[in-house]
């Protein structure tokens, strides 16, 4: 599932703040929402995490605790203590934004380990390719998603689809097969879903380092 | 054994050099340059076996497909859009990336075959002509036809229409007396399981014949229609037994 973020903040200058701060990564989809009603609906079906801050007029995020199944991240200069979520200080920045991304693990070895044969040289070799190849679409394919090089796009995204089977993404591998599969015939959808994986990308490599 | 990698994929030409390590198999050339690999097109002929990716920049798989190389092929692909295509081209297997060590000994297992079957009979089987774009299981219905899943359609197939069928890696060849070749996404033996036992009869490890098509018989080679299919040894008893034959 592509990364969606459910942000509460009613502040609109930290609001703003918030949405030059997205700008970062164009691969993160994002609602901001102004109080907390959001959180009376089921948020796993449409969001995959949830940022927020502590407390709006005279409710908190603690109250809805029990609804809350995906992970959240508490902005908050107050000391919480006994607090199932993650907490940080306010200002939110793109950092402390992107390593709560990381912090839900999207990857696994065990289908790694399996090709490997229970060979540590092996494996080591092979993730040394990936972690090669991730930084390589990392550092390339923002280029390539600003000047819709399509046919570049399409050639790094098919050589990634067998990576992110290997790794057991399996939403990410599915949006690198429907890219493969349209981008010639839908640019403009098809780019949009290759910033939702680069997001992927770049997480994954996060977790593999 | 020995072999060739033609491979745009650093990761995929270490993965494939482990797995041949494993088994013996020497690496004597790795091509990186789909371009260079089309010039030295000769040179690649010098080998048991080609491991070819489809996807390359510049020049596909299928173009040093197009020019014959007379190495046995095993196609590697992160996808199987392109098998139907591969398997006109006589390739022995169509590897999807990644793929385990059991599978990849498999596609060895079948290069070993065909070479045998070669050595035996000192002879290329026929190369299949283009396949129509099938896919998935046989079914049977009755004892006179089976359905196969055409894209997501059942189509009926008359058994006395069926004149071969050909093991394809993951997929079946079914050869029909129109000329008309359908790739299937089966194995022999489940597609095998669907026909009368008493028309068909498997006579070499990747074929099924139907019996009423053979004209002629030879010591290790029968022939069906036009094609020449192998017999193994194991199975020319029981192709026998089931044949009228005055001596």
């Amino acid at each position: 599932m592509p990364i969606k973020v459910l942000f509460i903040e009613n502040d609109k200058v930290a609001q703003d703040s918030l949405k030059s701060l997205l700008h970062n990564n164009s691969g993160i989809q994002f609602t901001i929402s102004d109080d907390f009603s959001l959180l009376n609906e089921p948020l796993a079906n449409d969001y995959t995490h949830l940022i927020s801050v502590l407390k709006i007029n005279n409710s908190s995020i603690i109250d809805f605790k029990n609804l809350i199944s995906i992970p959240t991240l508490i902005i908050s200069d107050e000391n919480l203590e006994d607090n199932a979520f993650s907490v940080t200080k306010s200002p939110l920045s793109y950092d402390k934004l992107f390593g709560f991304l990381c912090e839900k693990i999207i990857i696994s070895d065990n289908t790694l380990e399996k090709y490997a044969m229970g060979d540590p040289e092996f494996m080591t070799q092979m993730k040394g390719h990936i972690i090669e190849e991730f930084e390589q679409n990392v550092n390339e394919m923002p280029v390539l998603i600003k000047n819709k090089n399509i046919e570049e796009l399409k050639s790094k995204v098919h050589q990634l689809v067998s990576k992110f089977s290997l790794l057991e993404m399996v939403s990410t591998y599915d949006l690198s097969k429907e890219i493969d599969a349209n981008i010639l015939e839908q640019p403009e959808k098809q780019i949009e879903n290759t910033k939702q994986l680069l997001l992927d990308v770049e997480i994954a490599l996060a977790q593999l380092k | 054994m020995n072999c060739i990698i033609i491979e745009d994929d650093v990761f995929y030409i270490e993965f494939l050099q482990n797995y041949c390590k494993k088994l013996n198999i020497e690496v004597k050339a790795v091509y990186q340059n789909s371009v260079l690999a089309l010039q030295e097109i000769d040179q690649l002929s010098d080998c048991d076996v080609i491991f070819l990716d489809i996807h390359m920049p510049d020049i596909s798989g299928f173009d040093i497909l197009k020019n014959k190389p007379k190495s046995h092929v095993i196609i590697l692909s992160a996808d199987d859009t392109n098998a139907i295509k591969a398997f006109d081209y006589n390739v022995v297997d169509y590897l999807q990336k990644p793929f385990e060590f059991e599978r990849f000994m498999r596609a060895i297992n079948r290069v070993k075959e065909r070479m045998a079957t070669l050595t035996n009979n000192n002879s290329v089987p026929a190369q299949p002509s283009a396949p129509v774009p099938t896919s998935t299981v046989a079914k049977k219905l009755n004892s006179n036809s089976i359905y196969v899943n055409i894209n997501k359609k059942l189509i009926k197939l008359n058994i006395d229409d069926i004149n071969v069928i050909e093991a394809k890696g993951d997929y079946v060849l079914i050869k029909l007396e129109n000329s008309e070749n359908l790739i299937v996404h089966s194995t022999l033996k489940r597609i095998k399981e669907k026909l009368p036992q008493d028309i068909f009869s498997q006579v070499h490890r990747s074929y099924i014949v139907n019996l009423k098509k053979i004209v002629d018989i030879e010591e290790s080679t029968i022939v069906v229609d036009r094609d020449v299919i192998p017999i193994s040894k194991s199975n020319r008893a029981p192709l026998m037994e089931k044949l009228d034959i005055i001596n």
